[in-house]
């Protein structure tokens, strides 16, 4: 027990002060602050972690550990502390006050989250990916004594798989291995647990920013029901963190829209880090997003960009990656979807060759399971397409202006956030597309890598999806003046 | 009208919000089926299917005794298995699990052994780590030990595999239990 409340602990404090270190307060939303906080305090955990490991193979223990992450957590709070007497006291749009059906819908999604997360962890994490994919290889981090020569060793076991995939989730399981002891089959969880409640508390803080309180909180039990919600909530898969991460990237860009802080967009690179030190799929998700942002602002307008401050601000998502692919180098482990399990055909090859006989299968489950399946979704997929499409056909039908903004130099007030819905459905059905093309270039028995998969790696856009829904509705519901589109 | 008179939302925008609001009520709806009802298909036989009915067992019930229902839900009698197979391999052991292949399996109760088999195999790769457990279906004349596998730090589980008796060549039986039938090492002297 002491374990897991150091873990939170730690967890919590680091994250708080990287926020605060990057700008940031939680009176700029109390309620996005838990889920930011967890998500910086993740980060920075499993990244210390992974130093830790890799540097120092065989030489560290659990209180070697908690010492390194007790400094690292002073040092922070001490550059916080100096950044928070140093911090301009934000100009924030007059707060509204969350109504009671809002507040209601919040209170309940987190309650039933919880439950989802206790009655979750009856079954101890003994199966599927949570347990044999990330589960594993944290024991298998902890056994060997970090991340040296004895772990690329007992890697090679044919019980172990995806030996390349990022190290986050088998990271922060393995700490509470490390901590605990290595018989624990619940505790390991908590880390990604907290993940996945941060995300239903950072999508809450979202829609209540970026749409009315009745749509926000629709759409807020809309995905706390979902049945990969649960499963998100209940086991220590690597799904939650991507999504989290995607939405707060998503949802820091709209805060810079609105305000114009740049600590926005601090929160969506930590936002990018960690979905891209999550999983392999983040790579594709992050850069459509990216692609949908570009894509409005280049028919739109936005907000000027400090260009040197994002530049740096890109470094930490960069660093990352690369981090990564160093580590993945030196140890020689190749990606299965790059090579081809072994074959040697890239991705790009198998493209072309599969596209004829795997075509008809993939879309046959996508349109099912995924776009048409409400159970799934809530049918947010749909939805997003026929909004989209709607928008597309009135900017379309309108007279052509940077889809309605005005902009600074006409001598309006810049309104920046009406090129969301594009940049958010963009984003979120460009990366759905993309990953339909993964499908179909899998170098895996198709049918079973659509069943065993899809479902649970779309589900990580789900969030990004409900929240372009939400800036759609708050769109098209704005009263508009007459003559435009 | 004025150019910049407010107009009110489209139709479009109208049809938009009425959906958003019902995925709210039907989530609503979910949300309360899950938590009052349970969900079909549910692992925690024993229990009571509400999760809020259960919510006094989620925060009390220790660990062990989580994993030994999960382990006899799978397999009757595993939960014991894996308290003799913690008490009796040493340290440095490697254990091979075997059980029925698919062609073994034809019949529905043999194959739902078989499965059960193989799960059971996976969750001992994680309750005996350390210690390497393979899964490994086929024995016979021509069958050697995985690589990097001393056979005299070889046990082996008996999971439902046809021919027991050909284990006897390199091991000899340790303990039997419902779930499946441990062999140790043969003693070096009687390898002799």
């Amino acid at each position: 027990m002491i374990a897991l409340l150091w873990v939170a602990l730690i967890t919590w404090l680091t994250g708080t002060r990287l926020l605060t270190l990057f700008g940031l307060d939680a009176r700029d939303d109390r309620l996005g602050w838990f889920g930011w906080s967890i998500m910086g305090g993740s980060l920075a955990s499993s990244l210390l972690l992974f130093l830790l490991f890799w540097a120092l193979p065989g030489q560290l223990d659990a209180v070697a550990v908690m010492l390194a992450q007790a400094v690292v957590a002073l040092l922070l709070g001490l550059l916080a502390r100096k950044r928070r007497r140093r911090l301009v006291p934000a100009v924030v749009e007059p707060s509204r006050t969350p109504s009671l059906l809002f507040r209601s819908a919040v209170a309940l999604a987190i309650a039933f989250s919880v439950l989802r997360i206790l009655d979750g962890n009856l079954v101890p994490a003994l199966a599927g990916d949570e347990a044999m994919l990330w589960g594993y290889r944290a024991r298998v981090i902890v056994s060997e004594g970090g991340l040296g020569a004895d772990y690329l060793a007992a890697m090679a076991s044919p019980a172990l798989r995806h030996e390349d995939y990022p190290l986050c989730g088998s990271l922060l399981q393995s700490w509470v291995l490390l901590l605990d002891g290595p018989g624990d089959m619940v505790g390991l969880r908590l880390p990604l647990q907290l993940l996945a409640l941060g995300l239903v508390t950072s999508l809450a803080a979202a829609l209540r920013r970026h749409t009315e309180p009745l749509v926000g909180a629709a759409l807020l039990l809309g995905f706390a029901a979902l049945p990969h919600t649960r499963g998100a909530l209940q086991s220590a898969g690597a799904e939650a963190p991507v999504a989290l991460g995607l939405l707060v990237a998503a949802d820091g860009w709209l805060r810079f829209e609105r305000d114009g802080r740049r600590a926005w967009l601090g929160l969506a690179s930590l936002g990018m880090a960690l979905a891209l030190f999550t999983k392999n799929d983040a790579a594709l998700f992050t850069a459509t997003l990216a692609a949908g942002v570009a894509l409005a602002r280049l028919f739109g307008s936005g907000r000027r960009l400090p260009v040197p401050t994002l530049a740096c601000l890109a470094l930490i998502p960069i660093g990352v990656v690369a981090l990564q692919q160093s580590f993945n180098r030196w140890a020689g482990f190749h990606n299965d979807l790059m090579t081809g399990k072994g074959s040697g055909e890239g991705l790009f090859t198998r493209l072309v060759d599969q596209a004829p006989s795997y075509l008809p299968t993939t879309a046959a489950f996508f349109g099912d399971e995924l776009l048409t399946h409400p159970r799934y979704d809530g049918l947010v997929f749909g939805l997003l397409i026929l909004a989209g499409a709607a928008a597309l056909v009135r900017w379309a039908s309108g007279p052509r202006t940077k889809l309605d903004v005005p902009t600074p130099r006409a001598g309006f007030t810049p309104r920046p956030w009406q090129h969301a819905p594009l940049a958010l459905t963009s984003a979120s059905l460009a990366a759905l597309f993309g990953l339909f093309l993964v499908y179909v270039a899998t170098p895996q028995p198709l049918v079973w890598h659509l069943q065993s998969s899809a479902p649970r790696v779309a589900w990580q856009l789900l969030p990004l999806a409900y929240l372009a829904l939400a800036v759609h509705v708050a769109d098209a519901s704005r009263p508009r003046p007459e003559g435009r589109p | 009208m004025p150019m910049d008179a407010p107009r009110s939302p489209s139709p479009e925008a109208r049809a938009l919000r009425l959906a958003v609001l019902l995925l709210g009520f039907w989530g609503l709806g979910w949300i309360g089926r899950e938590a009052f009802l349970g969900l079909p298909g549910d692992p925690l036989a024993g229990l009571d299917a509400s999760p809020v009915a259960r919510l006094g067992a989620a925060l009390s019930e220790s660990e062990t005794e989580r994993i030994a229902r999960h382990l006899d839900a799978n397999r009757p009698g595993a939960a014991d298995l894996l308290a003799v197979l913690r008490s009796e391999l040493p340290a440095d052991a490697a254990l091979i699990g075997f059980h029925r292949t698919a062609d073994q399996a034809t019949q529905p109760e043999e194959a739902a052994q078989r499965a059960s088999a193989l799960a059971l195999l996976g969750q001992l790769q994680l309750l005996l780590h350390p210690i390497p457990v393979h899964p490994m279906p086929n024995l016979g004349p021509d069958w050697t030990p995985p690589a990097g596998i001393d056979l005299q730090h070889l046990w082996a589980l008996d999971l439902g595999y046809p021919t027991p008796e050909l284990l006897e060549a390199v091991l000899e039986p340790a303990r039997a239990t419902p779930a499946g039938t441990l062999w140790r090492p043969l003693d070096p002297e009687r390898q002799l």
